[in-house]
């Protein structure tokens, strides 16, 4: 009987085994394509007037690119490539086993037989554990154009994943977590009476999984406000949460303005007050060393000087005050990295800020840009303190009684960055702005800003402010008052470099909720011509395969939403209906 | 494994349990009957307060051998160990691909 009950034991634990080799750490990768607004993936590229962009057709190759990490808080390593031949419309295959209580970063590239990168996306802080298994999407847009986010290419309406359409709100702020996820926070919405709601509502955007889930609500509803991500870390230094914290500050409320700063924790799914500084809106705010600066804002009679750090303990105060009070202003980070004899690193954070306005802009007569006045137009501010800087082609030209000065609030900028010295000016610091708007003369309402700008510094990086600086314009048939812009990755050592720029719905300074127009959404290149030392750029709008950088089928209230990078370099940009993505050309924007 | 699967394992599984509860219980369980089958039997139990055709009925009822000596208990405990075993040597030794690490793509979801 012995014999027989250790059988059935043995038995037992067979089995009891076997059930458990349901969960055995595999993974599986889904590659999401985009809605094809052209033709059809089913046609053979036979057909003259195909555009494969939007499909994985035969000829093609799928890479892929694993990385890894032990901690969030570190940088991902790059563990391997795949290249998988595309045999036909549809395909799969195997890829090599993951390593346990690792977090992953998987990078997909797909290049038709003509080498053209056409595809790109990616997903990252998956941990993996070999006792799970796991399903994810990657979403691949279109390099350098835009696409809508679709769930699923045959069901158009599938990103009702994100609001219906009288339900978007204009002036709010987005972020993008350390698991990639999207943080939208806050806004307003216009009703059809011409009313406007303030909302305290935050999303979760998914784009592993495609959804929108509700996030803690906001102590106060605003617009107008900032967003951005605080690493903040605990008593080891460890990254904590992993996802990071979002400060959001300030903003438009629906009585007046907000003097806060809040911390919303994705992983406690709460909103925390911190402290309280002067009431402003149309700040502008930015990730340095995994601290958050802000800088500026605006009430309806003044601008604020002060630059309030958040550090990575969660706490605000104020670092240092600008010489020019100023929102809707630009605010790029132009900090420097020294190495000492033993190695270490230290960052040295500088920002760079320029041009905006000395008050809320309600409409075109409100005449408060910057640079009429003798009032610095730019400025770089670090540790040691804050200096205006000479710009040449920021100017004023008076002809009689008539001045004319070179002004600019209200757009996007971004700055770009050249790998290879042959390539372009990678020593040089180079911020492409668009969109906005301008005072062409004193006596002149505001106006639609018609150039694309590049404000350019050479010189030694390391010291910013000792940097010659000059401003360069190019005419454009961009046209929109409040834009957001963010630099996309570029293609390894290549001429062009590339931003997104969201130009919303509205077509006009003053903002209601019938002034609006089609979604306008603009990838924009930043061209360097000539040889080492001696070269020459230019920006303009890159020609969309979309209609005229036009979405037609999204029109609605007026809109100006924000637009985000992720760390693959991939902008999201959000519309009246639909997220619409801009897909770099490589795995990462460095 | 699918769900089918797993349910008939853990049927299997739940039937083995018993089984062996069953064998470790029943000679000492409390109220239990001691038995002894021979031309002239005997038990112990509560029977004063049965009839004689009660008295019958229990007898048949215990009269029957334990099940777990039975040709069919055998049988059933024989087959399941041996599919039991089968089952796990099969997860052991397969080598088919696996299910996972896969990465997937379709252009024609039109």
């Amino acid at each position: 009987m012995k014999i027989a009950r250790a059988a059935v034991l043995l038995c037992a634990l067979f089995l009891a085994w076997s059930c458990g080799q349901q969960d055995t750490g595999n993974f599986k990768i889904t590659l999401k394509l985009p809605e094809n607004l052209i033709n059809d993936c089913k046609k053979d590229s036979k057909y003259e007037d195909f555009v494969d962009d939007f499909c994985i057709v035969n000829g093609d190759s799928v890479e892929l690119s694993i990385f890894s990490t032990d901690d969030l808080s570190r940088p991902y390593v790059f563990d391997e490539t795949r290249v998988l031949p595309v045999g036909g419309l549809t395909g799969s295959s195997d890829f090599s086993s993951l390593r346990s209580n690792r977090y992953y970063r998987f990078f997909v590239k797909v290049t038709n037989t003509q080498e053209k990168v056409k595809l790109t996306g990616g997903a990252e802080g998956i941990l993996y554990e070999d006792t799970k298994n796991y399903e994810i999407n990657i979403f691949l847009g279109l390099t350098g154009d835009f696409v809508r986010v679709v769930s699923e290419q045959s069901d158009k309406t599938s990103l009702s994943t994100y609001f219906t359409e009288d339900d978007v709100p204009s002036g709010a702020r987005a972020v993008v977590l350390k698991d990639g996820r999207i943080v939208l926070a806050g806004g307003s919405i216009w009703r059809d009476s011409g009313s406007e709601s303030y909302l305290t509502r935050t999303n979760y955007i998914d784009m592993a999984k495609l959804t929108v889930t509700d996030g803690p609500s906001l102590r106060m509803g605003v617009k107008d406000h900032v967003a951005a991500l605080l690493e903040t870390t605990d008593a080891k230094g460890a990254l904590s949460p992993k996802t990071g914290k979002v400060v959001i500050a300030f903003g438009k409320t629906q009585d007046g303005y907000n003097d806060k700063i809040y911390l919303l924790d994705p992983e406690k799914n709460t909103v925390e007050q911190k402290v309280s500084f002067t009431n402003r809106a149309h700040a502008r705010a930015l990730t340095i060393g995994g601290e958050v600066y802000i800088s500026g804002g605006c009430d309806s009679g003044s601008a604020s000087r002060d630059i309030i750090k958040v550090d990575k303990k969660g706490s605000a105060s104020s670092w240092k005050l600008m010489e020019q009070g100023r929102c809707l202003h630009g605010m790029i980070d132009v900090s420097w990295v020294t190495t000492d004899d033993e190695g270490v690193e230290t960052l040295h954070p500088a920002i760079l800020v320029f041009g905006g306005a000395k008050k809320y802009i309600n409409t075109d007569q409100d005449k408060e840009l910057i640079g009429y006045n003798d009032e610095a137009f730019a400025e770089i501010i670090d540790d040691l303190g804050t200096q205006k800087i000479t710009v040449a082609g920021v100017e004023c030209v008076t002809t009689g009684a008539q001045t004319s000065c070179t002004s600019l609030a209200g757009f996007g900028a971004a700055r770009v960055k050249w790998d290879d010295p042959n390539k372009g000016p990678n020593e040089d610091i180079v911020v492409a702005a668009s969109g906005g708007f301008t005072q062409t003369a004193n006596d002149q309402p505001l106006s639609f800003s018609i150039a694309n700008y590049i404000l350019r510094g050479t010189g030694d990086l390391t010291n910013p402010k000792g940097m010659t600086w000059a401003l360069s314009s190019s005419g454009t048939a961009i046209r929109c008052a409040y834009a957001t812009m963010v630099p996309i990755s570029s293609p390894d050592s290549f001429t062009v470099q590339y931003t997104a720029l969201n130009c919303g719905t509205g077509k006009s300074i003053e903002r209601n909720h019938d002034a609006r127009n089609e979604q306008y959404i603009y990838s924009l290149e930043v061209r360097a011509a000539g040889t080492p030392g001696d070269f020459g750029l230019s920006a303009s709008a890159r020609a969309s395969v979309n209609d005229g950088s036009i979405d037609n089928s999204n029109s609605g209230y007026f809109l100006d939403g924000p637009t985000v990078v992720n760390d693959f370099g991939q902008a999201f940009l959000f519309g009246t209906r639909y997220i619409y993505v801009i897909s770099g050309f490589s795995d990462s924007l460095d | 494994m699918n769900y089918g699967m797993k349910i008939v394992a853990m049927v299997v599984l739940t039937a083995f349990s018993f089984a062996l509860f069953a064998q470790d219980k029943s000679p000492s369980a409390p109220g239990g009957v001691n038995l002894k089958v021979g031309e002239n039997f005997y038990f112990e139990g509560k029977t004063d307060a049965k009839d004689d055709d009660q008295k019958e009925a229990t007898m048949a009822e215990i009269k029957r051998v334990p099940f777990y000596e039975t040709t069919w208990f055998i049988a059933t405990v024989s087959i399941l160990v041996i599919a039991g075993a089968g089952t796990g040597i099969y997860f052991l030794t397969k080598t088919e691909p696996p299910q996972g690490n896969i990465l997937v793509w379709n252009s024609e979801n039109k």
